[in-house]
């Protein structure tokens, strides 16, 4: 896997000058959005774990619900929403 | 001068008190000799003790019942002008005596300080309607080369100790600190008699000397009152309940711990947690080169066989003290441990049982494996010890005498090296600043306010701190620690980090609080992004772009 570190610079400035430059670094990968197992693209297997999760097959992780943006419980809309990205693929 | 009435008083007292408990409880019972406060009295049993540095010492005596006040008056001069002066403080004590009735007595303290080290005091104690004679103490040495004395178990030996003492004094004039590995006393059953005839025949050493003993399973009858009033250590150790039994100090190049092994035996400290605690904040908190434990009972002894003490032995290697100097054994032996295994001096814990400075001596045992028997002075002749801190390192020379003629009979060193470590302004640090070749040194790096941690590098490389910690491994001379602070001087972003989830489409924000010790306003305060060091973005939202996820390698 190839790893995306993400890092933010701050250098403080204050009315009157310029100040320290401090720097943070995410301890995390940069996942894809809708992509549920992980495999770094998003194909039907993740829409089909949707609709497991809809049928209760299984229950979706909180990761996994915040890769497709799902609050509450899964629904046929997230599943079209993970199509239209295939789609547009 | 005790005058005539008084004597007759006294008498009155003695009888009426004795036909008292005789006829109401048909006991025997203490002898008290009470004084009227306006009556004369002679300070007796003066001792020096050391103090918790350099720069101050405990002065014990011990007058009648009676006395209300009594103080040590200090100078810098024979005639005690300029003096200053130390209130003591009285503790009503009883100790046993060979002919049956206890001598209830005031024991006095008072802990002198502020005193310039390497330096000759002159005192008196008591106070007008009684002072000692003036008596002087040189403080110890902060620096620079210096010596200690170390005895075994004098135990009754009260006659022949002085000997011992003009012996090891006449071989290292320059020794300032005499300690004592405990059992001063030897009868339980006379511990006031047995105290008073240690002071009788050792009298000058005590009174003009600075002192540390160990208590020992001898002394620690009936709480041990008698030993630690006499004694006046430092008041920094474990509350016993019987007055200072354990404490420590600094002298020179060491830190010392003396620490109580009879709190052991059904008394006050049963598995040494309490003392052990204490002994890991004192030992990992201490500048000094040197980590000393001075005690009575030993780790590794050669005549006794103590499973609970030899336990303390793990927490004297997790706090790597350099020496452990013990008695209770009355046979001279040596030996440096490590987990178990007897090692070279230097890779271990070097543990020295200091045989006997009196006329009592045991035999090695032989029918008990001793995998630890190392160097063994088995002969029945007093021994004696020095410890001197020589060039920054840490001498050891025992001695025994035989026909009145000393002989070195054991010797070594253990060295260590000054870390070569670096730290800038607002570090503080906590871990030794000394080591013995390929010792693994755990640092402590706390951020003093108003600056900002850099890094730590560890011969030029940067080492990530874990809970404030890192750790070294294998230091050697050419070793170099580099620890590195920014006093903040101009604004800055502190508690930076990043906020929002790391899946492409959201979008992350720069949290950081604001500081300018200037205490202007946050301007345009620069924020930049990058990803995989490359820049990318600057400005306060960024939005992840799909670009930016991490992708499978299918290679």
């Amino acid at each position: 896997m190839l790893v995306k570190k993400i890092e933010v610079r701050v250098t403080a400035v204050s009315t009157a000058e310029t100040g320290f430059e401090r720097i943070t670094i995410t301890e995390d990968n940069v996942m894809l959005f809708g992509d549920l197992n992980g495999d770094f693209v998003v194909t039907k297997d993740d829409a089909i774990m949707i609709l497991q999760a809809i049928n209760g097959r299984f229950e979706l992780t909180e990761q996994q619900k915040l890769l497709v943006g799902i609050v509450d419980k899964p629904t046929l809309a997230d599943v079209r929403t993970i199509l239209a990205l295939i789609g547009g693929n | 001068m005790i005058e005539i009435s008084k004597i007759i008083k006294k008498s009155i007292h003695l009888l009426l008190g004795l036909l008292t408990v005789v006829g109401i409880l048909g006991i025997g019972l203490g002898f008290t000799e009470k004084i009227q406060a306006a009556d004369t009295f002679v300070p007796k049993k003066i001792l020096v003790n050391v103090g918790s540095d350099e720069t101050n010492v405990g002065i014990s005596f011990e007058t009648p019942l009676g006395v209300t006040d009594a103080k040590v008056v200090v100078s810098l001069n024979k005639t005690l002008t300029s003096p200053v002066e130390f209130l003591a403080k009285s503790t009503e004590v009883s100790g046993n005596t060979a002919s049956g009735p206890n001598v209830v007595y005031l024991a006095w303290g008072a802990y002198v300080t502020g005193l310039t080290p390497d330096t000759t005091y002159y005192y008196k104690v008591g106070n007008d309607n009684g002072w000692s004679s003036t008596l002087s103490f040189t403080t110890l040495k902060t620096s620079g080369d210096a010596t200690m004395l170390f005895f075994g178990d004098v135990q009754g030996g009260y006659a022949a100790f002085p000997n011992v003492l003009d012996k090891a004094v006449a071989q290292y004039p320059e020794a300032s600190l005499f300690m004592l590995a405990g059992d001063i006393n030897d009868s339980e059953a006379k511990q006031y008699d047995e105290i008073t005839l240690f002071d009788d025949y050792a009298k000058t050493y005590l009174n003009n000397n600075i002192w540390a003993a160990a208590i020992g399973n001898h002394d620690a009858y009936n709480g041990g009152h008698v030993f630690s009033n006499y004694f006046y250590g430092p008041n920094n150790g474990i509350d016993s309940g019987f007055g200072v039994r354990n404490y420590y100090f600094e002298f020179n190049d060491a830190i010392i711990f003396n620490l109580d092994t009879e709190a052991g035996f059904a008394s006050y400290d049963p598995t040494y947690v309490k003392q052990s605690n204490l002994l890991r904040t004192v030992m990992n908190e201490t500048t000094k080169k040197y980590k000393i434990v001075l005690m009575h009972r030993s780790t590794y002894p050669m005549n006794y066989n103590e499973a609970n003490v030899r336990a303390l032995s793990s927490v004297f290697e997790e706090l790597e003290i350099d020496l452990v100097i013990s008695g209770h054994d009355h046979v001279y032996s040596r030996t440096t441990m490590l987990e178990g295994n007897k090692v070279e001096v230097n890779n271990g814990v070097t543990y020295v049982v200091g045989g006997s400075s009196g006329t009592k001596f045991y035999n090695a045992d032989t029918k008990v494996p001793r995998p630890w028997k190392n160097i063994v002075y088995d002969d029945n002749f007093p021994v004696f010890s020095a410890i001197r801190f020589s060039n920054g390192n840490l001498l050891f020379s025992a001695h025994s005498i035989v026909d009145n003629r000393v002989s070195r009979m054991d010797n070594f060193t253990i060295s260590k090296f000054d870390v070569n470590l670096t730290k800038s302004e607002g570090i503080d640090l906590k871990g030794s600043l000394y080591a013995r070749n390929n010792d693994t040194i755990t640092y402590t790096v706390d951020t003093l306010e108003g600056y900002l941690f850099d890094y730590v590098k560890v011969n030029g490389k940067i080492i990530e701190l874990v809970d404030n910690q890192f750790t070294v491994e294998n230091i050697t001379k050419q070793t170099t620690i580099e620890i590195s602070a920014t006093e903040i001087n101009k604004p800055i972003a502190l508690e930076l980090d990043i906020v929002g989830n790391l899946i492409t489409g959201n979008t992350l924000q720069a949290s950081y609080v604001y500081y300018d010790p200037s205490e202007n306003n946050e301007g345009e305060s620069i924020i930049s992004w990058y990803v995989d060091g490359l820049k990318v973005y600057e400005g306060k939202d960024f939005l992840i772009d799909k670009a930016y996820a991490g992708k499978k390698n299918r290679s």
